[in-house]
């Protein structure tokens, strides 16, 4: 076990280092002098310059500038916005909570959706249900999240005027940033009127959340089916049940909680979709999260926190895949036999 | 066995499933809260000090709501109306300006600051002399340029201030000038405190007084979180009477769909600068109001006179009679806009609406052209500038308009655009046979359209585009600036606007509206042309409808 984990957290930091050297190429490619791109200090001072070859080593070779980046970056010291100028490390903690919320809720809603619908599919094989949830996720998969956003402010935020359609919360709540989760705020904060300040957070979150959720919603039902129905025609299933076992004891007790390895295993891999989407989401919802700072970004040409931003949603999705394979790996000793076995 | 699984399973799930689809959405009118005033702005303010610069976004976000003027410019009645000073004259030679002030006014106190005195003499004194005195203290303090009293020449024009006693102030000009006072109501000109200022550089932190402002208007800064949204609250011992709201939101929204959408759904009250393509939109929108106002500004073509073959009037006049302007109206602004005749709009009253026109008419410029012996055509270049100005949405769009109908008579136009900044220094080379760009006017008084523009000096300031000047013209500007009788300075106008439309160093193209869009829910905002919006007076008319989302 212990050596699996540590071959992991090898791979983790090779990753990682092909990563910054990756983003590092990339900062020497990008137009301007290195200095500032790599700073975001823009025409900086004699003083400010030394201090910035000294820490990144500009005047030593390429190596040793490498590997002062990596050590700059992981002290959180990420330069300043060519456009607030202010510190990135600030922003990212600024940002990432909202990106953070976003997707916990839409995965929390894919789940709760995706599960009961998979495992109906899978119990009526080839049946109307089966076809029909079938159907419909294929129909959810395929539609893309830009299009379902606007398509969404458009009838429901527009034209009904039910929900509101950008932002996280209306500004005449003041509420103070603390944690950066909408709730959490609210809850710290000392609003009078908390419970209408919950309803309009709520209600922001709504659509964002909604059609941020579709995507991995379809992917957790044909992940499900797929993995109860194979479950379903294990021999100890059919053991089970002419043991006379109640259905609900052999779905509950038995097959999903086998089942739901393979389903975790695959979820793992769909975060990078699950954050390129909420890249999408953010923008058309105006939720001033991860991917809507590192587009306008993009449109600003802010090399520094174009650079920071694909190191911290990168290093994220690298992070989340390691653990979870850790995860998985220390609660299912069949795999680990297996990858044991073949050393 | 599995009928029953599946049986079990249909009904377990299935209420989930409607219990999940019945999270309906409730509609929540959050703004029955408390009540308060979400502004969408276009942009972060650059500072809090509207001396510091002439951005509207700026202006918009902190002249109305955080100070006070010596005077103020009454919009609905076009005259200049009593602000901090409650009275003021100005002796028979129009050189000395005497301001006495209102008592009583409070400064605004924040974290660190708490007025110990009231409003009076020293602190108009001090905001002033910032701006004109090189050495003082707080001159150099955010950079040391003020653009709008450096174009409007205000430390040349002004030879003291002296305070006569603490609520008496005399402003001793060099020269007479009759738009001096209109100066002085712009958005620009706002009073600072003293005191606030002493304490600052007591404690090292001069750069604060930008910052985090203090000032005698109606709202104080509560927080500022940077692309994200400005709050104010009401000052309630404003000298004019405490804002009806209880906060002022400024949510920094820079798209104009998302400003619009916003508006729709409830986020926002009121919103700044929807595009012309949206406003059909709005005006289907029964909960929005739409204001429009003619704005004090213009769009122009400027020829570069000393280029062949632009020192001929008849070359000059001929382009002008080959632009169809109502077409560029109708592409490029979407009809919110008017024609041009003068430079000066017609809500000026220095207006002369005896001009000849210079309608479309092709063939005639043909044969101007030929008169000029150019009836083969030639070729020039017209430069566009690359950003939206409020005077003009598409400076590109317009040129390539103006493309299309000159090729008509035979001129082959190229269009040339570079980034604002590297436009502007090149503009200053006078590089260019033809510029379309265009002037807002910061104040009400119809110098500010006349010698910024056309007169000599300004070729060196670089706002005269057409490089080209006339003394007489000079004089004549000088002169009407000079009387403080109005008919007499309307006559010369007239004859300024006449000589300028005879001449024709550049072809005025049309005065953009000026737009404002806002819940109808919101009271008290009346739309002021010359820029600069106010919610002193704004509140919100609870209507029926806005109870549906009470608990």
């Amino acid at each position: 076990m212990w050596f699996y984990i540590i071959r992991r957290f090898n791979l983790f930091v090779l990753t990682v280092a092909i990563l910054y050297f990756l983003v590092f190429l990339m900062l020497h490619a990008m137009p301007g002098d290195f200095a500032t791109n790599i700073s975001g200090q823009q025409q900086p001072s004699v003083e400010l310059l030394t201090e910035l070859t000294k820490s990144y080593q500009l005047d030593k070779n390429w190596f040793n500038q490498y590997i002062s980046f990596i050590n700059q970056r992981i002290h959180g010291e990420f330069g300043v916005s060519f456009t607030t100028g202010q510190s990135i490390w600030q922003e990212i903690l600024k940002f990432l909570p909202a990106t953070v919320e976003l997707c916990l809720y839409a995965t929390i809603i894919a789940l709760i959706v995706g599960f009961p619908l998979g495992i109906l599919a899978a119990v009526q094989p080839q049946k109307p249900a089966d076809f029909m949830v079938l159907g419909v996720s294929l129909v959810g998969y395929s539609i893309p999240v830009f299009w379902l956003g606007v398509i969404a402010i458009m009838y429901f935020g527009l034209e009904l005027q039910w929900l509101p359609v950008a932002g996280r919360l209306n500004l005449l709540y003041q509420v103070p940033p603390i944690t950066g989760f909408t709730f959490l705020d609210i809850w710290l904060s000392n609003l009078q009127y908390k419970e209408l300040a919950y309803r309009d957070a709520f209600s922001h979150l709504v659509m964002p959340t909604l059609t941020l959720a579709l995507i991995p919603a379809t992917m957790v039902i044909r992940i499900t089916r797929t993995a109860v129905r194979e479950e379903l025609n294990a021999n100890y299933i059919k053991a089970s049940q002419s043991r006379g076992l109640s259905p609900a004891t052999i779905i509950y007790r038995h097959a999903l909680p086998n089942a739901l390895q393979p389903i975790m295993s695959q979820l793992s891999l769909q975060l990078s979709t699950l954050l390129t989407s909420a890249m999408v989401t953010e923008v058309i919802f105006s939720w001033p999260g991860i991917g809507n700072w590192l587009i306008d970004a993009i449109y600003q040409r802010d090399y520094p926190v174009i650079s920071a931003g694909l190191l911290i949603c990168a290093g994220f999705i690298i992070l989340v895949s390691v653990l979870t394979d850790v995860i998985l790996i220390a609660t299912t000793p069949k795999r680990r036999s297996a990858v044991d076995g073949s050393n | 066995m599995k009928h029953s699984v599946n049986f079990l399973l249909k009904y377990n799930f299935l209420p989930l499933i409607f219990l999940l689809a019945g999270c309906g959405p409730k509609h929540i009118d959050g703004v029955d809260v408390s009540p308060g005033i979400v502004y969408c702005s276009e942009g972060d303010p650059t500072t809090f000090n509207p001396q510091l610069t002439t951005t509207g976004t700026t202006t918009d976000a902190t002249s109305y709501q955080l100070y006070n003027r010596l005077v103020e410019y009454d919009p609905a009645l076009g005259t200049i109306m009593p602000g901090l000073a409650h009275h003021w004259h100005i002796n028979e030679n129009g050189k000395i300006y005497t301001f006495y002030l209102r008592k009583e006014v409070p400064f605004h106190n924040n974290k660190t600051f708490t007025p110990s005195r009231y409003f009076n003499a020293d602190d108009v004194l001090f905001s002033f002399n910032r701006i004109i005195e090189q050495q003082h203290p707080y001159h150099q303090v955010s950079g040391g340029s003020y653009p709008f009293f450096q174009s409007v020449g205000f430390a040349k024009q002004i030879e003291k201030i002296v305070k006569v006693h603490p609520y008496m102030v005399t402003i001793h000009l060099k020269e007479k000038d009759s738009s001096f006072l209109a100066n002085l109501a712009t958005n620009f000109a706002v009073i600072l405190s003293k005191e606030y200022g002493q304490q600052l550089l007591a404690s090292n932190t001069p750069h604060a007084i930008d910052s985090t402002p203090i000032g005698t208007g109606p709202f104080y800064l509560d927080s500022y979180y940077q692309s994200s949204h400005i709050r104010y609250k009401p000052n309630k011992s404003y000298w004019g009477g405490a804002p009806a709201i209880d906060q002022l939101v400024f949510d920094i929204t820079p798209k104009s769909t998302n400003r619009i959408a916003k508006l729709m759904t409830g986020d926002c009250d009121v919103s700044a600068l929807p595009q012309s393509s949206e406003l059909d939109i709005l005006r289907r929108n029964i909960t929005l109001e739409l204001q429009i106002q003619t704005g004090f500004n213009v769009a122009y073509l400027a020829f570069n006179l000393q280029k062949e073959p632009f020192n001929q009037p008849k070359v000059r006049k001929a382009i002008a009679h080959a632009i169809n302007k109502r077409a560029l109206i109708e592409a490029v602004y979407y009809g919110s806009a008017t024609e041009a005749q003068s430079v000066l709009p017609p809500l000026s009253w220095a207006y002369n609406d005896k001009l000849s026109e210079y309608h479309y008419d092709p063939k005639l410029a043909r044969q101007l052209l030929s008169e000029a012996g150019l009836a083969d055509g030639f070729e020039m270049n017209i430069w566009a500038a690359p950003v939206q100005r409020i005077y003009n949405p598409n400076a590109i769009k317009t040129a390539e308009l103006i493309q299309g109908q000159l090729a008509q008579v035979g001129i082959k136009v190229n269009i040339i655009s570079y980034g604002w900044n590297v436009f502007i220094d090149k503009l200053n080379a006078f590089e260019y046979d033809s510029v379309l760009l265009g002037w807002t006017a910061d104040n009400a008084d119809p110098d500010n359209f006349f010698r910024p523009l056309f007169s000599c000096a300004a070729l060196a300031t670089g706002a005269n585009r057409t490089n080209w000047c006339d003394d007489s013209l000079d004089q004549t500007f000088t002169k009407a600036i000079s009387s403080t009788n109005r008919k007499q300075r309307t006559a010369l106008y007239h004859s300024a606007l006449a000589q300028l439309n005879n001449e024709l160093p550049l072809i005025p193209l049309a005065h953009a509206l000026r737009f404002q869009v806002k819940s109808r829910a919101i009271h008290g905002m009346p739309l002021n042309p010359y820029g600069g919006i106010s919610f002193a007076k704004s509140h919100r008319v609870k209507a029926t409808a806005s109870v549906k989302g009470a608990r």
